[in-house]
């Protein structure tokens, strides 16, 4: 049995330098125990899902879906789409909505900032914040370039 | 509900894959039905051709040259079953490392690896209740056809193992012969002395395709569940482990 690491407990809005391998690792440990679940840029759906049933698979508890939706700021009709149909802004808020339904308490954001425009981080930076906050979850912004570091939403690991 | 929903989309995704499985578990079904028909129907004739015989040693005589014409359907039965199961633990092997992908998504997800068997085993399932429902119509809507080529079958075996002949020489060989003299001499007359009464022959039919069903249903969940299950937790230990980029 692999033991837990430090890293669970911490609750906020967290980055991670890509080069920090003592960091990465612990998460990396962290997504091997099923403790934490990763936001990649593409969102790996199964494709022969549709997007609300691709959502519905997190949601085991029957949770109502319009009732968490606001706090990724997303709206029903997103979940309405076709999987091509969605930007990347929109997968990415997909995921946080899967990581939230099946209640994990830590998520990893991996280099997704570079996909989204200038804007959209803009927006996503804050959303993590409070979503950690209102969630009492771990977010970890694991990314390359530091300037994401400085940020009023982030703290620096 | 849920699960079986995402079964049927998976289905109609790998439509391909599944047509073929679907073909194949169609003559699965087909043989299996005529095996088991020919095992019933069989017993049959045995019944009917005793009923001609006058003595008891007789009775046992012909049962006893007959018999061997039985293990020639088990034997079919043997074939058509492992050929039918050889195939399927290739696809399903086949099909498991092409779906390592959907896996990876489904866990990532946060749904289970129960659920995902659970979902593989109904989306073998169906296809091949399908496979057997559509045998058992066509069965059912050439039955005149199917009875010939059942005795027909029966013909065939008899001849080949020269049973007919056989018991023909046991009763001439046997005191009180002249109380057999109703025995047909070839197998063609001797099948075809067999009255199927319909009750008889659609009793024969269900037996048969229940039998059938028995079978390859317990196969396939077995299999599935078997290669499913095990290549989930060996790519979940294998996946796991280096996610970070």
């Amino acid at each position: 049995m692999e033991k837990p690491t430090q890293l669970t407990k911490s609750i906020g809005f967290y980055y991670v330098s890509k080069d920090n391998e003592t960091k990465t690792s612990e998460l990396s440990l962290l997504l091997a125990q099923k403790k934490a679940i990763l936001i990649r840029a593409q969102w790996p759906s199964v494709p022969f899902l549709s997007v609300m049933d691709n959502v519905s698979l997190a949601n085991k508890k029957g949770d109502d879906l319009e009732s968490v939706l606001p706090y990724v700021q997303l709206p029903l009709s997103a979940l309405k789409k076709e999987r091509t149909e969605l930007t990347p802004f929109e997968e990415i808020k997909i995921q946080l909505l899967l990581a939230l339904l099946s209640e994990r308490e830590t998520l990893l954001i991996e280099n997704v900032l570079s996909t989204l425009t200038t804007k959209e981080v803009q927006i996503l930076l804050p959303l993590c914040q409070e979503i950690a906050e209102q969630f009492a979850v771990a977010i970890y912004l694991i990314h390359e370039d530091e300037c994401f570091a400085h940020t009023p939403y982030t703290t620096y690991l | 509900m849920k699960t079986i929903h995402f079964a049927i989309a998976s289905i109609f995704y790998h439509k391909k894959a599944m047509v073929l499985y679907t073909l194949v578990s169609f003559f699965a079904v087909i043989g299996l039905i005529v095996t088991f028909a020919l095992i019933y129907s069989m017993d049959q004739v045995i019944a009917q051709t005793r009923d001609l015989l006058a003595t008891e040693d007789l009775q046992t005589k012909v049962a006893e040259e007959i018999q061997p014409v039985t293990t020639i359907y088990h034997q079919l039965f043997y074939l058509i079953f492992s050929a039918f199961t050889l195939v399927f633990i290739g696809f399903q092997v086949y099909y498991q490392l092409y779906k390592r992908s959907e896996y990876t998504a489904w866990l990532a997800s946060g749904a289970t690896t129960r659920q995902w068997v659970a979902m593989q085993i109904i989306e073998m399932l169906l296809p091949l209740l399908a496979a057997a429902a559509i045998a058992f119509v066509l069965l059912l809507l050439f039955q005149p056809y199917f009875q010939r080529e059942l005795l027909s079958g029966h013909i065939i075996a008899l001849d080949r193992e020269r049973a007919s002949d056989n018991f023909w020489e046991a009763v001439q060989s046997l005191p009180g012969q002249e109380f057999a003299i109703t025995i047909p001499q070839n197998s063609q007359i001797l099948v075809q002395n067999v009255d199927l009464n319909s009750t008889t022959w659609l009793a024969i039919l269900f037996e048969s395709t229940r039998h059938t069903l028995v079978v390859l249903l317990a196969a396939v969940t077995g299999f599935t569940g078997l290669i499913a299950s095990g290549h989930s937790l060996y790519w979940r230990k294998k996946q796991w482990k280096n996610q970070l980029s």
